[in-house]
Formats: structure tokens, sequence, C-alpha cells
């Protein structure tokens, strides 16, 4: 299956599917919503129309259309089956040909419309890809991704990460608390970081209830962005939540996974926090779709909250996944020892994958963290939790090997090989603006958003919960 | 994808074989008894749908035309029809045919259990799984499957 | 005339006996099944005929049948793979009462069944397959500890076997797809460098030649085949990429096994090749020293029809005692023989 590679590696093993087509395999079975009961005589009569729609005929005989079963990401997500061998499926609900209907339907002001504006939030691995595949500056890269979308229809234009700094504080914040806690609670440390759905996936699915309390409860920055940008641009964009379009631009498929877990469903405001996931490989597909040149592109500046166009660009200091354990690190020093770190040196151990750094006080090691990524090192790292060994504080771990860099919705290039174009990826982003949490900016931003939001409102926004997945057990659905 | 609850709603009903005489002769244990398609049949004949209270035999899912011996090459191959092309159930059916013979046939007897070439769009597939005895045996030791293979099975092991 | 004589019929397991294998020094015989149990069998040197007997069971290690077993190069160390989805590592203790075995580790991570597990020539890897589609190669550490090397997503079926090649670390795997797949180090990752597809159906099990430069493969479509080696380079003609050396199948051996080939076994000393069948036969091949090399003809020793009462799921001469051969069949029983040429 050619879409296969653009989820991580980690999600392609929950696969369990063996060889017949999703259609057949998926065990979900379907919800319809209005069931009629058969009669018992089973006079049941479908009829296929030559739109190809089902009718049943009722009492009456006259035909009344049956809906289709529809199984949504979701749904996917809540079962124990197959993944991706639903792809197909799974992928229609997320797909750049719907977005791009919604830019078409937003344009024509058609009535039927499902939103009224788009607003877009660029992630920095995507950028980097397209500056890679194109060879030219990060920069131009973005100006030209902000064009493409206003062109499109986005009124707005983020970066993703000017709001990944709320996720990075309130993650040192929990961090530091669960260090504190663990004398009266086992499973407070470690803390592993839950920004890769890939890595969710196969927590929930594959380990269930043992290891979710490890995983930080924080919110990914793609979710908090979506949360905040629903709250506060509604009401400037003279519009509401459930009728802005949230599009959010990501390294991979996973994170369209992510987007559509129901506990990113806001009930009030009947609306998803991230509407659209869309990745690089797509916005090429978009691109050809619409017969333009990526380097033919414009260029255009990027929104702030605030209103202050194209701020100067800059990413957290750290990995190329978000700097996770670099900023836990430090915060954590700095808080619980008073100490203020210079540099941080992650140290690769048996492969370049696994990297830890650590701070000693007085001779002896005080926190330990680790950056860990793809599926062999995950599994090694969960089988030594699982045997109760000793491994380390805070663990940033990501399902893609070299993390989200790679991500398996980046561009690749037919002449260079994935361990060179990680190589360029790495070194492209060393070379970006790297940035220490701003407390100011982060109190602005906050008061902007949250105001004087009680501390639990507060909380409420920026966490979220993790759920075990059961095995079914139900034999006829039971793959062997 | 699975439609809620059964699939073929309305499956088309057949008449169902008298059950065979025993002779007294086959009574006799000392005889060798060789192996026949009727046999076969008979053995399989009231295995019942996972899906619904009735026969494979009531479903025409087994036929007596569909079963091949050679009790000389200890080879017995059974042709089994799904109801439906699409039917999700039909590894599972293939499986209690299969499982059923394993159990009644004397050890010697090398079972094929294949689905009737065009009557199932996984055809292909379906065969092969059935025929890999690895993948029959795990099977066979996932408590929940073996359950629903169980009741399947049950009136025509009595 | 070549004969396969039977020296012994072995009753102990209570089901399908699915593996047979010998440690390194051809003194000890071991086999697995259905019955849960990995057992141990040597010589009987006090009985006058030779036997061979049980002297061990491991049981307590799986919940589920014990699919494959093998012994580490140093003899120490027994890794056991279950559709339990684990694979146990087995370790000699020695006593007041004798060597025992404990299950010293257990390795986990596969979704479901683990059709087989295999040490390298080395002994620095394991590499163990399963239904989950993957191959996982397992480093052996000096505390005794088994890390994840690599997870190998390249097949996309259910994978039936691994097997090391005899000298180097280079890992064969068989598959349900239809293929082989052939995987290196490289960095520090493993990929996979080769994939040999001839075979119409799935490949149960293959074997390399003392050298490492030929491999047999059997399979469900009823046929064996030998593949060989050609370097980048080679003088042959015959093309590589990315210089890697390319397995190009070089003989193909049909109409010969009536059923199902489950097993194949390539003797280091002699280069007899044996075959277990579903047809409840083994047979003797050996290439035929008269033919192309390039294009080499199989040709047949032995058949013994009846070998066991039902089919044989293994066989594996003894890499010391020349001609020494194990079977194993669903009749819950192992069986050696001895191949007189």
């Amino acid at each position: 299956m050619a879409t296969s590679s653009r989820f991580s590696s980690v999600i392609q093993l929950t696969d369990l599917d063996d060889f017949i087509t999703p259609s057949q395999e998926c065990i979900k079975p379907a919800k319809t919503q209005n069931a009629k009961p058969i009669t018992s005589s089973g006079s049941a009569k479908i009829q296929i129309g030559e739109d190809g729609t089902y009718s049943q005929l009722n009492k009456e005989g006259r035909p009344e259309k049956l809906q289709k079963a529809q199984i949504t990401l979701n749904d996917c997500l809540a079962c124990s089956g197959c993944i991706t061998s639903a792809e197909s499926v799974l992928i229609g609900q997320q797909n750049h040909m719907e977005f791009l209907k919604i830019c078409k339907d937003i344009e024509l002001s058609l009535p039927s419309r499902s939103f009224d504006k788009v607003v877009v939030g660029l992630s920095c691995q995507p950028i980097l890809s397209f500056a890679n595949k194109f060879q030219i500056p990060p920069e131009e890269a973005r100006a030209k991704l902000s064009a493409l979308f206003r062109q499109l229809g986005a009124v707005k234009v983020f970066d993703v990460e000017s709001f990944s700094d709320l996720c990075l504080v309130e993650c040192g914040q929990d961090f530091v608390h669960r260090y504190r806690e663990q004398s009266s609670n086992s499973t407070s440390i470690p803390v592993l970081a839950s920004a890769c759905p890939g890595w969710i996936c196969y927590a929930e699915k594959t380990h269930g209830n043992w290891i979710l309390p490890h995983l930080s409860e924080v919110k990914s920055p793609q979710q908090i962005a979506g949360v905040l940008i629903k709250d506060v641009l509604p009401n400037e964009l003279q519009t509401s939540a459930s009728r802005l379009a949230v599009v959010m631009i990501m390294p991979c498929f996973d994170k369209k996974l992510e987007a559509s877990r129901s506990d990113f469903f806001r009930e009030d405001q009947q609306s998803k926090d991230v509407d659209f996931v869309i990745t690089p490989v797509e916005i090429e597909q978009i691109l050809e779709e619409l017969a333009i040149e990526f380097v033919d592109l414009g260029s255009s500046q990027i929104d702030s909250l605030d209103g202050t166009a194209d701020t100067a660009w800059s990413v957290p200091s750290g990995s190329g996944s978000g700097g996770y354990a670099e900023h836990v690190l430090r915060f954590a020093a700095k808080e619980l020892y008073g100490m203020t770190l210079e540099h941080v040196k992650f140290q690769p151990l048996k492969n370049s994958d696994i990297r830890e750094a650590f701070i000693e006080k007085d001779g002896e090691q005080v926190l330990s963290v680790a950056i860990v990524n793809g599926f062999r090192n995950i599994q090694n790292l969960v089988q030594k939790m699982k045997r109760k060994k000793r491994t380390y504080d805070y663990v940033e771990i990501m399902a893609c090997p070299s993390g989200c860099l790679n991500g398996g919705a980046q561009l690749r290039t037919e002449s260079m090989e994935t361990k060179a174009l990680t190589a360029n990826m790495e070194a492209l982003h060393s070379k970006l603006e790297h940035r220490q949490i701003d407390d100011v900016k982060v109190n602005k931003l906050n008061h902007v958003w949250l105001g004087k939001a009680s501390p639990e409102e507060h909380q409420n926004k920026l966490r979220t919960s993790y759920h075990a997945v059961q095995k079914s057990t139900n034999a006829l659905t039971v793959k062997w | 994808m699975t439609t809620k609850g059964i699939e073929n709603v309305n499956p088309q009903r057949f008449v169902k074989k008298t059950k065979r005489e025993v002779t007294t002769q086959e009574e006799d244990e000392s005889v060798k008894d060789p192996i026949d398609e009727r046999e076969i049949f008979d053995l399989l004949r009231d295995i019942s749908d996972p899906e619904h209270p009735m026969s494979l035999e009531e479903l025409n899912v087994v036929q007596i035309t569909n079963i091949e011996v050679d009790d000389h090459q200890n080879s017995v191959k059974v042709f089994y029809t799904p109801t439906i092309p699409h039917c999700s159930m039909a590894t599972l059916i293939g499986l209690s045919i299969k499982v059923c013979l394993l159990r009644s046939l004397p050890p010697r007897f090398k079972v094929e259990v294949n689905i009737s070439p065009g009557s199932h769009a996984s055809e292909e597939a379906v065969n092969k799984q059935l025929a890999d005895k690895e993948r029959v045996s795990a099977a066979l030791e996932n408590s929940n499957l073996l359950e629903v293979v169980n009741q399947c099975i049950v009136k025509s092991l009595e | 005339m070549a004969r396969l004589d039977e020296v012994c019929k072995l009753p102990g397991h209570q089901g399908i006996v699915w593996n047979v294998g010998w440690n390194h020094e051809g003194t000890i015989l071991i086999s697995c099944g259905e019955d849960k149990t990995v057992r141990l069998w040597a010589r009987n040197i006090n009985s006058e005929n030779n036997l061979w007997v049980c002297h061990s069971i491991l049981s307590d290690g799986h919940q589920r049948t014990i699919r494959s077993v093998s012994f580490s190069p140093c003899n120490k160390l027994i890794a056991s793979a279950s559709f339990d989805g684990t694979c146990c590592i087995w370790e000699k203790k020695t006593s007041t009462e004798g060597n025992q075995y404990e299950c010293t580790a257990t390795l986990e991570g596969h979704e479901n069944e683990v059709k087989c597990v295999a040490w390298s020539a080395s002994g620095s890897f394991l590499a163990t397959c399963s239904r989950d589609k993957s191959v996982w190669i397992w480093e052996v550490g000096e505390d005794g500890d088994f890390e994840c090397a690599a997870v190998l997503s390249a097949h996309t079926q259910d994978v039936k076997k691994v097997v090391w090649h005899p000298h180097q670390d280079i890992l064969a795997s068989a598959s349900y797809d239809n293929t082989v797949k052939l995987f290196c180090e490289e960095d520090d990752d493993w990929v996979c460098f080769g994939t040999l597809k001839s075979h119409d159906s799935t490949v149960w099990s293959l074997a390399f030649d003392s050298s490492g430069k030929n491999l047999a493969t059997c399979s469900d479509d009823r046929t064996i085949k030998i593949w060989k080696e050609y370097l980048p380079g080679n003088q042959f003609g015959i093309a590589t990429s990315d210089n890697t050396p390319t397995w190009k199948c070089v003989c193909t051996l049909s109409a010969v096994h009536p059923r199902a080939v489950y097993d194949i076994s390539w003797c280091h000393q002699t280069g007899l090749i044996a075959t277990a069948s579903g047809d409840d036969a083994i047979r003797i091949f050996r290439i035929d020293p008269e033919s192309d090399p390039h294009a080499p003809t199989l040709e047949q020793l032995v058949t013994v029809p009846r070998a066991h009462e039902q089919d044989v799921n293994s066989v594996a001469w003894n890499p010391v005692i020349t001609g020494l051969l194990a079977s194993c069949s669903d009749d819950m029983h192992l069986k050696v023989w001895q191949y007189k040429g």
C-alpha cells in the first residue's frame, strides 16, 4: 500500500490485518441511525439504485434510502482491530481533497458549506521538508507555504511553534510536580512525553493500563494551538468555533489520528479543536491538483496572535521534534536544584536514536532525561519499565526514527537516502534560531487566551487523558 | 465493512436430505470401513452457521457433489459455498468444517477445505489460510475462537 | 543404493511435535511442540543399543504451543519461540542434581504468535519472527540482557522462519508472502538487502549450505529451490545493484513432493539435503556433482514414504555425526535416522 509509510512504523506494526481487504476485515460494527427492526419473517427487501445507493422498501412498498455505514478515524482509534489496513477508510475523512473542497465552498459562498473561515498552523518540520526538497532557505519555504494557504483562502497563518511554549511550560511544571511526588506515587516517574500520537496509539493499544499513568497529560502543541485558536479567534473573525476550520500542517499521518480523538471534540462548541491535518506529501498533491509549482509561489508573512505580523521566526531549543527533553531538564534543574544550565548535551548510546542527558549535584546524578526515537528503542525502554528497571526521570518519545524531522509524510527525494535526508534536515533545523522559553511572552499569551480563568479551567485547556483499548474477544471478528 | 448484525438477512433455505440408514456392516467395528463422500457429507451437514441457526446443509454451503474422497490415497477434499460472495464468516465456516473433519476422521487422512471456485471474493486468500496447518493450530488455541467453532460443530459431532 | 535407516522412534510429546534440532556438539537432540514443553534427548551410553532418551523436560515457560527451539553457539543457552507471543531464554545451571535449565529471560514485543527463533553464528544476535509480519533482531548483552536491535517490517505477511548465515551476521527469513528476505547490519541499523521471489506459495523453511553461498528453500507450492549468491562484479554476467550480492534461483525441483514441504536441512558435512513433507515422507537429495554449478540439478537419493504416520514437520542433520538425521511429526513422535550412502 503506497500510503502505509506515511504513518510511523509503530502504527504499522499494530496492523494485524492479514490479507483481506479493509471493507471485509474491519471489525467495527457500524452504527446505523435509523436501524429499523427487521420483521421476524425476514422480509426486508433492499434495492440498489442506479446511483449505487441502497434503499429499503418500507411497509407500503416505498423505497427509503438507507444510510451508508461509515467508519470514522475515531472508530478506528477506539478499536483494537486493525489500524492501517483500513487506511483508505481512515484517511477518507481527513484527506486534502476534502480540505480543498471546503476552501472552494467558502470561496463560492455556497450555502451548504461546512465552514466560514480557515486558519492554518504551520509546523516547522514540514517547512524544513520543503526547504530541503527545493533547496531554498527555510524562511523562504515558510513564506511560500503561507502564500499557498492564503491563496487557498486562509485568513490567518500561524507558526505552530508560536504556541508550543505553552505546551513546554506545562510539561516542565507537570514534570516537577510529579518528580516531587515520586516517593508517594510509584507511577509518577518516569514521565513519558505524549506529543507523538503514534507512540500514544501503541501505548493505549498494546500496553494499556500499566503504562498510561506514566504518560504526560499535557496536550501536544497541535492540540493546544487548536483550542487556543478556537477560543480566541472566532470573535475577531466574526464567526463561531464550529464554523472556523483549524488546519494544521504536520510531518506525519499519525497527527490525523490525534486530531480525531473524541477527547479533542468540544461538546459546548460542537467542534473539533483541530479540523484538518495536512502533511507535506498532501501539499504536493494539492499543488499538483491546482497546477502550481512550489517555486513559483510568492511569499507571505506569518500572523501572530497579537496582530504584529512577521515577528522573527524561532523554534524551541532542543530536538527537531519540539525540544521537550531539553526544556524539561532545564526547567527542572532550575526549579528543583537552582541550577541554570548553559548547554545541554545529549549523549547518544547504542544508536543515535537514543540519547541521554543528566545533571549531577555533589557528584550524584539527580536528574536524567532521554530522547528515544523509533520503535526498537521504544521497545527497549518499555520492556525495561515493565521489568521495573530504572530508566530515566523524563523521556521524550517519538515513534519515527530520528523523530519528527523524519516524519512519515515528509517529502522524500529519490536521489537522497533516508540517512542523508535526515542529516540534511537536522542541519537545517540546527541553523534555525533556537529560543529559550520567554516567560513574559508566555504570560502575555496566557492572558490573551485564558484571562482570569481558574487554575482548573486553565488545566482543562492544556491537559488530556488516555484510555486503554481493550482487546476484542469477539470470535466472529478475531483474526487468525 | 461489517454491517450491524447479520449480513445475509434472508438466505435461501434448502431442503434437507434424509438421514442415511446405518447398515449392520458399518456397525461392525472389525470390518475396515472405507470412507466415502456420503460419510463426509453426513459429518458436515449438521454444522451450524455461525450467524444463523441453520445448518450448512440447509444453507447449501456443503453439498455432497462438492466432496471428493479417495480412501486409498487418504485424501478428503471439501469445497464449500459461502451464502454470499462477501461473507465475512467464510473463513470461520471453513475452519469449522476443517476442525470437524480433523476430529472425526482417522489421522491417516489429509483434509483439504476450499471455497467452491468463484463463490467468494477472497477465495484464494481464504483457501491459503485454511491450508496453513500452523495458522489453523494457532487459531484453535484461541479460546474465544475455539468456543465458537465448537458451538458450530457440536451438533454434527453428536 | 543409498538408505535411510530408522535408528529409533521417540515417544514422549503429547501432541504435535513442531521442531527438532541439535546442539552444536551434536550430543543433544532438542524438540518442542503443542504440549508446551521443550525436550532434550541424549544417547543413553549405558543401554545396549545406544538409544536416544529424554533427559530433561523444560516446561512452565510458555502458555501455548512452542513452535521453535534453538541452541546458542556456546551450547549454554536455549531459546524457545511460542504461539503465546514470547520467546524464552533457558540457561544451563549445573548443580549437585545435574544439569538443569532455568528460564532466565522472556523476550516480549511481538504482537502475536512467534514462529521461529534462531541464534547467529557469532552468538551475538538472536532473531525472531511472527505472524505480526515482523522480524526482530535482539542483541545479546554481556549481562545476559537482550536488547531489541531492530524491528524489520519488510514482509507483508506472516513470517514463518528465520535462519542465520553460517559465518556472517546475515539473516534470511521466509514468509507466507511467498518471498524470502535477506537482512544485514548497516551503520547502527539493520536493512533488507534482498528479496527472493519465485515460490508460488508460503515459503516454509530455508537452509544455507556450509559455505553460505547457496540457499535451499521449501514451500507450500510443493517445490524446493536452490538459490545462489552472485557478488557484485561477478564474472558470470549476473547483474547486481547498490553493491550488494544478487541471489538467483538456479534450480527448482517440482513434481517430486505431492504435498507441502515444511522443512529443509542442508548437511554442512556431506552436502546432503533432507526434506520434511506433508505427505508423511522424508526425502534425501544431493546436488548432482556433474551438473553445472550455475544450473545445478538435484538428484533424489532416498525416499522414505511413510517416515511418520502423519505430516513430517521438521528435519535436522546432526552437525557432527555424519549422516545422522532427526525428524518430528504431527504423530507426536521424533525419529532418529542414519543415512548410508
